[in-house]
């Protein structure tokens, strides 16, 4: 007799934790959930932000050379000079960049065209905005990167009680009711979407978690494990560095080295070059090569200065720490199966922001039907929720027509949002349409200004065209329903 | 060849969603379509991991699963006639005791104490475990956010507050100790 009482005692006790992670991460999540769904395909924002960049469609190892060469004589000049990374063309981002760094962390990054010639870098600064606030929210690292851990954290924790406190799931499994009371429609799409993509769910939180606290669980675990030698942890993962020799010494001859790699797996794509203590005698050449196959995506080969191959780091074949570690940002980020998954990982990642928003419209509507509404927070999180889409399309709009730098408009208009929202009735609807507007002017503003026009730059453009025109047609529906059952009162 | 059999996986799937569905609906208790349904899964599963092998396949196959049902569900959509909320009004429940007492208990119990219990099971698995320096690592670390999760949901989810942060910061002293006797 008391079993049932206790089980509910116990789901009930689940169920107010599962709303205690709500309300004290929900926006947080929220805003890292909607970053990383659109972070998926940040290279193809790349490359609609900035198709004026010379299009590299692939190196081969005479032009990796070359480049390798050029991009060391460009870091010289501007003594940014320790080592120096190559990325080479891949097929979901046919760019070839390149950065330089100091041993003190300065750093300086170009763009190469087709023949290898060095370039002024085309900056995507929206997409770098994006990409940065996905990773570390604005916040200056490692904080930010912990912080974002630490809500990735919050998410596996609300994950948890989530799945323990739901008492339907088999009963509702199959059931989306939409339209009738708001509380019910919200709890049957949370609940769906929270049970069905479940393990996209936890692979996502866990990796996204681990990634964000990598620095300090790596330090932590070093501290005892090792004995507080970080650096031999850190070689445990990335392998042992070099020697340093600052002796003098001719630069790698990449060519060799690229076409000692296409002997050993013919067909090899090689990715990027990285050097490092480069024009020394202790330099290092590491090579990221394309690993068809395999979820890591691709395998670190690495060589000496004199061209003497030491090896392959093991993401492939390796140990399965190792291997485990290549698969975590290939896993949070969807790159392994080309733009079909990284469409899916888009649409499961905007699932998940639906899951957040819907989580806490669920809880304000139980304290609405409980009698205890709380009109101004179901306004600031309407707020939350529409704001957020919207002030990273106002940032783009910024940067695209007049290059206004996009983190100051994307905090002016979130916060002015937050702060205008308690006190304006209907605000759900203005966003609603303010986004849709957004929506329509970014795709139209990128085609009638950006050259020379690109496929990805279309399907984008005309994507937004048709978010904004679905919008505007789900509105009119909505109104005229609404008509409809106002008529049908009054009559 | 791997199109092919990703568009056989995906019809497994949208088939075993069917048949799950179907077992879901009927009330008489008939296993049948039930296990139709995990056979289609398993069918499913090994076309993706012929497909693509066992590291991408199995993601695949998970994430396929999800968007398909999920497609399934949206044709199922039930719609119904907009209700305007009930207009209550209940007074203000009594505020708890010590609240924010409890409140920073939790917060204490669920952040620091919570994170500190998870890294301590992570380093003495990190310390201990027989495996490679490497393998060693990364487990512990995929283990601290799970354990960390799972513990601050304990917490919070406890009537008593200083029980679980006890008993995790217990765990968290134990393990560290050991971890510290065990690296010497």
């Amino acid at each position: 007799m008391n079993a049932p009482v206790q089980v509910r005692g116990a789901t009930r006790l689940l169920l107010d934790s599962h709303s205690l992670v709500g309300i004290v991460f929900g926006a947080l999540i929220y805003l890292i959930c909607l970053s990383g769904a659109l972070a998926v395909v940040a290279d193809e924002f790349e490359l609609w932000e900035r198709p004026d960049a010379p299009m590299v469609m692939r190196a081969d190892p005479a032009l990796l050379a070359r480049a390798a060469t050029n991009v060391y004589a460009a870091a010289k000049a501007a003594k940014i000079d320790h080592a120096v990374f190559l990325s080479a063309a891949t097929p979901e981002l046919p760019r070839m960049t390149a950065l330089s760094v100091d041993e003190k962390g300065a750093y300086r990054e170009w763009n190469l065209d087709a023949a290898g010639n060095v370039m002024p870098r085309a900056t995507a600064a929206w997409t770098s905005f994006l990409r940065v606030h996905h990773r570390t929210l604005h916040v200056p690292n490692p904080f930010g990167g912990w912080i974002v851990g630490l809500i990735g954290t919050a998410l596996l924790a609300s994950l948890f009680s989530g799945l323990l406190a739901h008492r339907r799931i088999i009963k509702d499994a199959f059931r989306l009711r939409w339209g009738g009371s708001k509380r019910l429609a919200n709890a049957d799409l949370h609940n769906r979407i929270g049970v069905w993509a479940l393990p996209f769910h936890f692979i996502v939180a866990l990796t996204g978690s681990l990634l964000g606290l990598a620095g300090l669980i790596i330090l932590i675990l070093a501290m005892v494990a090792f004995k507080g030698d970080t650096g031999r942890a850190i070689a445990a993962i990335t392998g042992a560095p070099g020697i340093e020799d600052a002796r003098p010494a001719p630069l790698p001859d990449v060519t060799a080295i690229a076409r000692d790699v296409e002997r050993r797996q013919p067909g090899a794509r090689i990715e990027s070059v990285q050097l490092e203590d480069i024009a020394t005698r202790g330099q290092g050449v590491h090579l990221l090569v394309a690993a068809p196959g395999h979820l890591t995506r691709a395998e670190v080969w690495n060589y000496t200065g004199a061209g003497r191959f030491t090896g392959r780091l093991g993401l492939t074949d390796g140990n399965p720490g190792i291997r485990i570690y290549g698969m975590l940002v290939p896993l949070h980020f969807g790159t392994y199966g080309g733009i079909v998954l990284k469409i899916v990982y888009l649409v499961l990642g905007i699932g998940m922001a639906v899951l957040v928003a819907t989580g806490a419209q669920i809880l304000l509507a139980r304290r609405r039907d409980q009698g205890r509404a709380s009109p101004k927070w179901e306004r600031v999180w309407d707020g939350v929720v529409w704001g957020q889409p919207l002030a990273l399309l106002v940032a783009a709009i910024g940067v695209l027509a007049a290059s206004v730098p996009p983190l100051p408009s994307y905090w002016l208009v979130t916060l002015a949002i937050l702060a205008a929202s308690p006190f304006v009735a209907g605000i759900r609807a203005h966003l609603r349409l303010a986004t849709v507007i957004g929506c329509g002017a970014l795709g139209a503003l990128h085609l009638a200004l950006a050259r020379p026009i690109s496929s990805v730059g279309l399907v984008i453009d005309l994507a937004l065209l048709a978010v904004a025109a679905l919008f505007l047609l789900l509105g009119r529906k909505r109104t005229a329903k609404r008509a409809k059952n106002i008529g049908r009162v009054v009559a | 060849m791997s199109g092919l059999l990703s568009i056989l996986a995906i019809c497994c799937s949208a088939g075993a969603i069917l048949l799950l569905w179907t077992a879901w609906r009927r009330r008489d208790g008939q296993r049948a379509p039930f296990v139709a349904s995990l056979s289609a899964w398993a069918a499913a599963l090994a076309l993706w991991l012929a497909a693509f092998g066992a590291e991408i396949g199995i993601p695949l196959a998970l994430e396929c699963a999800a968007i398909v049902a999920f497609v399934f569900i949206l044709t199922r959509i039930e719609f119904r006639e907009a209700r305007a909320p009930r207009e209550r009004y209940a007074p203000p429940p009594a505020p708890p005791r010590h609240r924010r007492m409890r409140g920073t208990m939790r917060g204490i119990g669920a952040g620091p104490i919570a994170f500190a219990a998870s890294t301590g099971i992570g380093v003495l698995f990190a310390t201990a475990a027989p495996l490679t320096d490497a393998t060693r690592l990364i487990l512990a670390g995929l283990l601290v956010p799970s354990l960390w999760g799972t513990a601050m949901i304990w917490v919070l989810a406890s009537r008593r507050v200083l029980l679980p942060s006890a008993g995790l910061l217990g765990i968290a002293i134990a393990t560290i100790g050991t971890s510290i006797l065990v690296a010497r």
